[in-house]
This record gives C-alpha cells, sequence and structure tokens, in this order.
C-alpha cells in the first residue's frame, strides 16, 4: 500500500519518482482494459516463445523424415507433419523468430524514419513541407504488397530484402500521422517560448515536437504490425521472402497449398499462427491507443 | 532600454502598426494599452523576435534588434504568454520546462537554480516534477514566470499575464511580477486592455488605436483619469 500511495503520489519528488507514476498510472489503464490485456498476453506469448524456441519445440524445424510424411495431429506431432515429415508446431515455434524479426526490424526501421520525416515537414512548413510531402505521397500511392514486390525482385528474395521493402513501404502513415500532429501545436505558444530561449531547430524537433508525436506513432505501428506480419507472410507465399528450408509462416502456408483438401493442416496451423499473432498486436495496439491518448489522462 | 524609432509592422500590404515611437527607460514599467486589433500584440511580436517584417530601428539597450532569427535577443529579453494553458509544454514536467533554459546555454548547477527559480515566484517545492495538467492556472503562470526569469534577462515582454486567469488569481500573479520588479530591476513591457491593472504594475503607458500611438501618459495621469486625447478618455469610461 505504501508503494501505490507512493507511486500515485501528485507531488513525487524526485524526477524517476514521476516517470514510475507516469508508467504505473498507464498499465492499470491498460489492465482495465481486457481486450488489451488479451493482446498483451498473445505478444508476451510471442516473445517467450521466440526466445525458448529450440528447448520448446520437441522436434527439428529443419530435418526432414521422409517415413513421417504428411502425418495428422496426434499425440507425438500436435499439428502433424508436412510433405518432408517435418512436424509443423516445432516450425511454427521456430518461424515465431523470423516473424519477430521481421516485425521489429521493419518498425525500428520505418517508424523513426516517418516521425523524423513529418515532424520537419510540419515544423518548417513551406516548400521543406512541400517537398516531404510530394515524397510521402509518391510513397503512399504505390500499393504496399506490389512495392514490396516490385523491391524484392530488384533486391533479390530473402528476408533482409523483405524487411527492407515493407519498410519503405511503410513509413509514408507515421509521416502523414506525426505532421499532421505537428500541425496542430507548431504555434502553440510554449513552440515560440521554447523558441525565445534559443534553441536550435533539431533540439525544438527532437525533444519538443517528436515527444508530442510519439504516442500515436506508437499505438499506430502497433496497429500496423498485425499488417506488416500479412505483408511478410504474403512475400513469403509468394516465394519472395524467406527461403527454404526456414520456417517462414507464409511460405509455410504456401508449401501446404498442394494439400490443402487432403492434409488441411499443413496450411491451416501456420494460418492460425498468423491470424493469432495479428489479432494480439492489434487488440494491444487498440489499448494502447485508449491509453496513451492524453485526453484520457487526469 | 528599450527604444521604437518609426517603426512600422506590415502583414502582406497591409501595415499594422505605423510610425511607431517609443521610448522605455531601464527598470520602467510600460504598458501597451489598445482594443484587440490596435496592433500592440503585434509589437509584441516583433520585440520577441517573432516577425521579420518590419521597417524602422529598434533597440534593446546596446543592441540593435535583427531582423529575423536574432540570438542576442535570447538573453536580453524573454516573454509571458497570455495563455498559461498553451504556453507550458503538455508533456514536460516543471523541472523539465525550467531545466531546459539552461541546457540550451550549457549553464551548470541546474538542480539549484531551477529550486531558487521556484522559490523566487513562490512555488512550493512539491510542485517541481508535475506535468503541466496537474497544476492550476495561477500555478502554471508561475511557471511560465519562472522559466522566462531562468536566462537573467533584463527585459521580460508581457502579454495579458492575467487576463486568462481568475480574479483572485490575477492579485497574486500582478504581486508576484511587482515585487520581482522591485527585487530584480526587470523593465516590463506589457501589452493589456485592462487598465486597472496597467494603473497597479505600471509607470507608463502609450494608448494604441489602428497601428498608431494616440497618447503617450504616465500612470498618475491614468489614475486621475486625466487623458487628453478623446480616445483615451472613452477607454477610460469603458473601463468602469
Amino acid at each position: 500500500m505504501m508503494t501505490v500511495n507512493w507511486l500515485m503520489s501528485d507531488a513525487p519528488e524526485t524526477r524517476w519518482q514521476a516517470g514510475l507514476g507516469q508508467a504505473y498510472r498507464t498499465s492499470r489503464a491498460l489492465f482495465a482494459n481486457p481486450l488489451a490485456l488479451v493482446g498483451l498476453v498473445i505478444i508476451l506469448g510471442l516473445l517467450l516463445v521466440a526466445a525458448f524456441a529450440p528447448w520448446i519445440a520437441p522436434y527439428s524445424p529443419i530435418e526432414s523424415d521422409l517415413s513421417a510424411r504428411l502425418l495428422p495431429p496426434s499425440a507425438a506431432h500436435w499439428m502433424g507433419t508436412d510433405e518432408l515429415g517435418r512436424d509443423i508446431m516445432s516450425r511454427i515455434i521456430h518461424g515465431s523468430r523470423i516473424t519477430l524479426y521481421i516485425v521489429l526490424l521493419v518498425a525500428v526501421i520505418s517508424a523513426p524514419l516517418g516521425l523524423l520525416i513529418g515532424t520537419m515537414a510540419g515544423y518548417f512548413g513551406g516548400w521543406v513541407d512541400r517537398v516531404l510531402m510530394g515524397l510521402t505521397d509518391i510513397f503512399l500511392s504505390m500499393p504496399r504488397l506490389i512495392m514490396a514486390l516490385a523491391f524484392v525482385a530488384a533486391l533479390g528474395p530473402g528476408i533482409e530484402n523483405a524487411v527492407i521493402a515493407i519498410a519503405i513501404t511503410a513509413w509514408p502513415v507515421y509521416a502523414r500521422i506525426a505532421r499532421a500532429e505537428t500541425l496542430t501545436f507548431r504555434n502553440a505558444e510554449f513552440m515560440s517560448a521554447i523558441r525565445m530561449q534559443g534553441a536550435s531547430h533539431a533540439r525544438i524537433i527532437v525533444r519538443h515536437v517528436m515527444p508530442l508525436c510519439l504516442s500515436s506513432t506508437i499505438v499506430r505501428v502497433t496497429l500496423d504490425m498485425a499488417g506488416i506480419i500479412l505483408t511478410a507472410a504474403g512475400l513469403g507465399f509468394l516465394g519472395l521472402g524467406a527461403q527454404p528450408p526456414m520456417p517462414e509462416w507464409g511460405a509455410m502456408i504456401s508449401s501446404g497449398r498442394a494439400f490443402i483438401l487432403d492434409q488441411w493442416w499443413v496450411a491451416t496451423m501456420p494460418g492460425f499462427a498468423i491470424v493469432v499473432v495479428s489479432l494480439g498486436f492489434c487488440l494491444f495496439g487498440d489499448g494502447l491507443r485508449d491509453v496513451l491518448d492524453p485526453r484520457n489522462r487526469t | 532600454m528599450i527604444d521604437l524609432k518609426d517603426v512600422t509592422i506590415r502583414y502582406g500590404d497591409a501595415a499594422v502598426v505605423n510610425n511607431v515611437t517609443l521610448s522605455v527607460e531601464y527598470g520602467q514599467s510600460f504598458a501597451l494599452v489598445g482594443e484587440s486589433g490596435s496592433g500592440k500584440s503585434t509589437i509584441l511580436k516583433v520585440l520577441a523576435g517573432q516577425l521579420s517584417n518590419w521597417s524602422g530601428r529598434i533597440r534593446l539597450g546596446e543592441h540593435e534588434l535583427a531582423h529575423g532569427r536574432d540570438k542576442a535577443l535570447v538573453r536580453l529579453c524573454q516573454m509571458v504568454f497570455q495563455d498559461p494553458y498553451g504556453s507550458l509544454h503538455p508533456r514536460k514536467s516543471v523541472d523539465a520546462i525550467l531545466s531546459e533554459p539552461l541546457a540550451i546555454h550549457g549553464i551548470g548547477q541546474r538542480d539549484q537554480r531551477v529550486q531558487d527559480a521556484m522559490a523566487a515566484v513562490g512555488l512550493a517545492r512539491k510542485f517541481r516534477f508535475r506535468l503541466p495538467h496537474q497544476l492550476s492556472g495561477g500555478q502554471r503562470q508561475r511557471v511560465a514566470i519562472a522559466r522566462a526569469l531562468m536566462l537573467d534577462p533584463p527585459v521580460l515582454l508581457l502579454d495579458e499575464p492575467t487576463s486568462a486567469l481568475d480574479v483572485s488569481v490575477q492579485a497574486e500573479v500582478l504581486n508576484l511580477l511587482k515585487a520581482l520588479q522591485e527585487d530584480r530591476g526587470l523593465t516590463y513591457f506589457m501589452v493589456t486592455h485592462d487598465l486597472p491593472v496597467v494603473s497597479f504594475l505600471c509607470d507608463r503607458l502609450a494608448i494604441l488605436r489602428q497601428g498608431r500611438v494616440v497618447e503617450e501618459a504616465t500612470v498618475d495621469q491614468l489614475k486621475q483619469q486625466a487623458f487628453r486625447s478623446p480616445y483615451g478618455q472613452e477607454l477610460l469610461s469603458h473601463s468602469h
């Protein structure tokens, strides 16, 4: 009880007490939202599975056993085996690492890029805004999967190139959001005040503009993660993402397509994995939006 | 301390302020009075370095004001804004807001300076790590005043500093401004339409109408209601 009072104090004594208090309030609001909690549990599950994949997976994801081809789900193989006799559950467990790798790398590349371009356009206005937003519009007008396809075709198939391709198509949305958000307060008095204190443009953008755009960007990235997973799976399905024998979920669906009528589990199980993880990110993103909206803060 | 000579300010083709000449001495408290649209806030913006499309000459102390971004201005004058709800960054604590000018100019002993500044404007220590939305209007305006004083500027620009506050809080903030001026020998340049505020805080005033100075007067003239110009008399009659 003491700790809670200390965390909820409206007169924190140190910087980190204030920070912890804010984090505590945010997490309490998040835990009060059951759907967001489900999303969080799914994401944490994905993280754990990815971290401990070699210990959790009962079989090797790559070694084939042709005597055990296309076995239906059973006690030995919970999700059945594929056309090379590999345990599908083990492949899905190892595939979570690839999914997580793609999602995180795309987020790390595209969110800061979009945030920087959007805040610069909104803050400077004028010709900087026109040039940057023109560029954004060009990227935004191209369909994501087609564009990613073109990049992968040019750079060659592989996970790294798939990541680059998806990141290049993902940033314009964040730039648009950050710009719109920046425009709402660029003429606010606190911006005039910080300019009068002699802060450089770089300092104003990084330390004063970006923090205000950050929560909407984080929410948007979380919501987009489902789309990123689907695009990565789509590239894998088309044979342009992860290459065999890597257990990428999209590629697994693609190889299971041939047996979909007689051995439904080969394509369905990785499909389930994609749906569950996408749903997890969607639910968590929704909850995060409700929590991080400053209008809901007290 | 502040000298304006033949200052004309334009928005596009329209001149908003015409040939204004004013002079404020060191340590004086000067008010620019007028109705909205009279151009008084525009003059304040020019002094704050926020507008560059003006002509004439402006001197702050020994410094000749440049058109556009003027780095020397930072140490010479700072501003207290009208709306304490809009002038503080919504995601930064009082501590971060007050430390920022020190960080920008590489000034050390930040902990001590922030505590001193909070004491000087009468903010208790417990407010130091609060966010603006956890403060009242009067407390926010105190933070804004403390922020303006962090770099020890000799001149403070005041943009209707009390008009957004409750009447009871207005008096507190005005008393604080008066005490700070006496302690530190600050020069105030205030823009307002509130004549009682002027008579409490200021030594001299100028009345602005449609971008021109109609009358310059002392605060005694205001107290005795002895404005010479008919427009000045009109303003007086409105304020009662």
